[in-house]
């Protein structure tokens, strides 16, 4: 496995690259991939190194105002979600674990919610984030508490806990919603939040997002072996000297802040992080070293692919991203599910 | 030398007491076998001795006459390795990336693998005779084979006190009597091999000390001709057997029901 990790970079930065330029070329209005990084080339370099003269500048806003912020956002969104899966999946000893199954999302999308509400959405950016962290942590350590006994998480018993803990967060926030329909302008920003899509991203959405995202794929990579070990079970990771406790808490506190930091500027965007780790996992195995980065990498070109597809696919209307990714992922995860049963009933 | 006791250790799950004031010591080159019925402690006195589970008194276990109630995590994981009846490995690892993990305790968090780690490990899989495996995915071996591989990972630690609970549980024979070889070879070595097992010829035929416990307490220890007497053997497995001299001259023992 070890052998094929520069080949797959190698295949994979170059997809990243090509879906990221093709993403900012393709749209309601087309441009050329030359006019794309033209514009991309003369905002980086110093001035009078690339020639702009030709580039209108309705061009170079399209380029440089709307598409690049709405590409860097699917990126971080895509890496911080499919790492968020990655320590979902190593935590619940599960490969079905993943935000919007386990109930994590739900809470990121209730603590936005109640930012919108409470109004701190409207005084400080960062609120929005940070809200939705804490929602996605609380949730989580409410399934992880209802789904656990004894170190030991069943399958059946961490679904239904996400599943039950998703709707009952999911009707917090619509009870929300509908107590605050009158205040009409409040009302559509956060049904159109709650949809979740990429639609007019702009460079705040992308400092809001990528800061967490970053710092939670460091996190989760200086943990990477602790993840290995709690993968075989928490009795397993204590006898080779993990302190189970504080790493279980540290992973849970990184999973949402790559949960919240995704569904604050994305709302809640599912089946990522489950379909994204899965395929890197055929290709380079579990070790959560390998495993966390390359899925990252690949989780942020999959999701540009996908919003590529969810505003391209039915123009001049949009689809929504969360439908694009639940189309590619919905059939993996019922797949993983019907091999799971196999084996449980085989095996 | 180490010493790894337990002094009247006593260990509570829930409301039940499981562990009665139990005590025994573990010194080099030992292999010692935890007999005793289903649910009699045997597994609950290995995670004590481990230092997984807390006993009241607090300080009742104690590793070179500190309690291990006091000793940081990975000091504790260098030097006893605990290897559970559950072989399951989660994901398609392969046998040396689990191997591999056995070397946690001795590395910092930021630390590459050293040449002590990888040497450490080539050992580990050498004495378990799993070199063949190296590469495979470890959720695809069978049991026996999984069983190696979880002891090897346990032996990548070094450690001076090996505590296996039920190693041969799911084994068949020819697998079974392979791990038990193995258990004797450790403990020739110098390790500190304890192995909580129903198997009770392979007790007979294996083990220097055999402890016998019953209803949560160590009612005997010594040699195995002391404590598998015909009357503990009536006594606490309900089971009257017939000892039948072995091929070797070793006795084997025939059971049947009261």
């Amino acid at each position: 496995m070890k052998t094929r990790i520069p080949l797959f970079y190698a295949l994979l930065l170059p997809v990243l690259l090509a879906s990221a330029v093709l993403a900012m070329a393709i749209g309601s209005t087309s441009l050329g991939w030359g006019t794309v990084l033209r514009v991309v080339a003369g905002k980086l370099l110093p001035a009078g190194w690339v020639d702009t003269a030709h580039v209108t500048h309705a061009e170079s806003v399209i380029v440089w105002l709307i598409r690049i912020p709405r590409v860097l956002v699917a990126a971080c969104v895509g890496a911080g979600l499919a790492a968020s899966g990655v320590i979902m999946q190593a935590l619940f000893r599960n490969p079905l674990a993943e935000p919007s199954r386990v109930g994590a999302g739900a809470g990121a999308v209730l603590g936005g919610v109640i930012a919108f509400v409470a109004g701190w959405s409207v005084t400080s950016v960062i609120s929005l984030p940070l809200a939705a962290m804490t929602g996605a942590l609380i949730a989580l350590a409410l399934v992880y508490a209802m789904a656990t006994r004894g170190g030991v998480t069943p399958v059946t018993t961490l679904l239904l806990a996400g599943v039950a803990a998703g709707s009952l967060l999911t009707a917090v926030s619509s009870l929300l919603l509908s107590v605050n329909i009158v205040n009409w302008q409040m009302a559509q920003d956060i049904v159109f939040w709650m949809m979740g899509g990429l639609d007019a991203r702009t460079w705040t959405h992308f400092w809001l997002c990528a800061p967490f995202v970053l710092l939670g794929l460091v996190a989760a990579m200086v943990q990477s072996r602790d993840l290995d070990l709690l993968q075989q079970g928490e009795e397993t990771a204590a006898s080779f000297g993990v302190d189970v406790e504080s790493a279980k808490r540290m992973l849970t506190l990184t999973t949402a802040v790559l949960t919240g930091a995704a569904v604050a500027v994305a709302g809640l965007v599912g089946f990522v992080g489950l379909v994204v780790p899965h395929a890197v996992r055929l290709v380079l195995g579990p070790s959560n070293k390998t495993l966390l980065p390359a899925s990252a990498v690949a989780g942020a070109a999959f999701l540009i692919l996908c919003d590529l597809a969810a505003r391209t696919l039915h123009q001049p209307t949009e689809i929504r991203l969360g439908i694009v990714t639940a189309l590619c992922g919905g059939p993996v995860f019922i797949a993983l599910l019907i091999r799971r049963y196999r084996e449980v009933t085989t095996g | 030398m180490s010493i790894l006791e337990a002094r009247e250790a006593s260990v509570s799950r829930g409301q039940r007491l499981i562990l009665k004031r139990a005590s025994l010591s573990l010194t080099h080159g030992e292999l010692v076998a935890l007999v005793g019925p289903n649910g009699s402690g045997k597994s609950t006195l290995l995670r004590a001795l481990a230092g997984l589970w807390s006993t009241t008194p607090r300080e009742a276990v104690m590793l070179d006459g500190r309690p291990i109630a006091d000793i940081d995590r990975r000091e504790i994981a260098r030097r006893i390795a605990f290897v559970s009846q559950d072989a399951t490995i989660h994901f398609a690892f392969t046998v040396e990336e689990i191997v591999r993990m056995g070397r946690y305790p001795h590395r910092g968090r930021f630390a590459r693998e050293g040449g002590a780690d990888r040497e450490a490990v080539r050992l580990a899989i050498a004495r378990c005779d799993i070199e063949h495996l190296a590469s495979r995915a470890a959720n695809t071996l069978s049991g026996g084979e999984r069983q190696r591989v979880l002891i090897a990972r346990s032996l990548a630690v070094e450690p001076e006190f090996v505590l296996l609970d039920e190693p041969t549980a799911s084994l068949d024979v020819e697998h079974s009597l392979e791990v038990l070889d193995l258990c004797r070879s450790l403990a020739a070595s110098g390790h500190v091999v304890v192995l909580a097992t129903h198997d009770l010829n392979a007790v007979a035929r294996y083990a220097s000390k055999v402890v016998l416990i019953h209803q949560g307490e160590i009612v005997a220890t010594g040699s195995r001709d002391e404590v598998l007497s015909q009357q503990s053997l009536e006594q606490v497995f309900r089971v009257r057997a017939d000892a039948v001299a072995g091929g070797d001259g070793q006795p084997v023992y025939v059971f049947h029901r009261l």
